[in-house]
């Protein structure tokens, strides 16, 4: 009887904390989302096996986890290089007939993890498809024009700004002159702090969405 | 930022009901039995039985205050450990057996000494 009343308290504990670490950590299970489910399993479990155990410190590890969860959500939200370090960043592994084996190598993805990813999203060769990128919640993306008779993507939207942050690192890496940039956002009369994100299309336009 | 400051606001709440309860409890009665505890060593190796029964007496109706507070907060086998600890002596000094008294004691003293220890911040507890 008191483990069910234990397993009572302590999920709505859970329930609770995760309404509070919100939907996002529901949805999604970015690296750190996994560890933090594991970890919330593993402590509501303890002080309902163990008896001897009070309730308090199963709680109080709950209550720090959540804590550390929401604090970590909103610098990664808040912050490009904090999001770099916790989430990663999503990789390119192929591109129009080049496969970014650095990226492989780095990620210890091969081939048939590759292959098995496409076969799951419905190709079977690489000619039908333009892009394959492993994003940072290790899912697959595929971009790939809609029939073999469609136009094909010459190339993905690179992020010029995000959150208000100019994406220096893309701007060098693409060759994106930042002038470009600037006389892009002063024919729209927006200053950079205002779009939360603007990205250069495949025709080279610059593209800005307001906060 | 409105779930981060819920979620501080919370930690903060548990973490100040912890250190409340170590400052105004578990600390000050450790501090107590470590204190007492060792002055009825004394008592025992005099056998003075009469003020030794009512030293523990005294002591065990205190432990049983307590725990009432404890009990939440600090592992049951411990204080599990406490109760019947603290039973044995005092059957043993009813009995006037200053060995086993003695013996007992220094149980006594090492249970609290280890609840202290379990529950107090530091870098040998984390690790």
């Amino acid at each position: 009887m008191i483990v069910a009343v234990r397993a009572i308290i302590l999920y709505t504990i859970l329930l609770i904390s995760m309404r509070i670490m919100g939907k996002g950590d529901l949805g999604e299970l970015q690296p750190f989302d996994l560890v933090v489910s594991l970890m919330l399993a593993e402590l509501a479990v303890m002080p309902m096996e163990d008896l001897d155990a009070p309730l308090f410190h199963g709680i109080m590890a709950t209550v720090v986890i959540m804590f550390l969860q929401c604090l970590i959500s909103y610098v990664s939200l808040k912050s490009n290089t904090a999001r770099k370090i916790i989430c990663g960043v999503p990789s390119v592994i192929y591109d129009h007939g080049r496969f970014n084996v650095k990226d492989m190598n780095r990620l210890r993805i091969n081939m048939n993890d590759i292959l098995g990813q496409m076969r799951l999203k419905g190709y079977y060769n690489f000619e039908d498809i333009d892009y394959l990128i492993l994003e940072t919640n290790g899912d697959v993306s595929i971009v790939a024009p809609e029939s073999k008779t469609a136009k094909r993507v010459k190339r993905i939207p690179i992020a010029t700004i995000l959150d208000g942050k100019i994406m220096r690192n893309n701007l060098e890496k693409f060759d994106i002159p930042i002038d470009k940039l600037e006389n892009s956002l002063k024919k729209e009369k927006l200053r950079y702090r205002d779009v939360l994100y603007g990205f250069i299309d495949e025709n080279d336009k610059f593209i800005f969405y307001k906060r | 930022m409105r779930m981060v400051v819920i979620s501080l606001i919370i930690l903060i709440l548990i973490i100040g009901v912890w250190a409340w309860v170590y400052y105004t409890s578990i600390g000050p009665v450790t501090t107590y039995y470590w204190d007492n505890l060792t002055g009825l060593t004394d008592v025992v190796r005099n056998e003075d039985w009469e003020r030794a029964s009512k030293d523990i007496a005294v002591y065990t109706d205190k432990w049983y205050e307590a725990k009432k507070l404890w009990v939440f907060f600090v592992n049951q086998k411990d204080l599990d450990n406490i109760d019947s600890s603290i039973r044995q002596l005092g059957v043993y000094i009813e009995n006037k057996e200053k060995i086993l008294a003695q013996a007992e004691l220094e149980h006594l003293i090492v249970l609290f000494y280890v609840i202290d220890e379990n529950e107090c911040l530091t870098i040998e507890n984390i690790f």
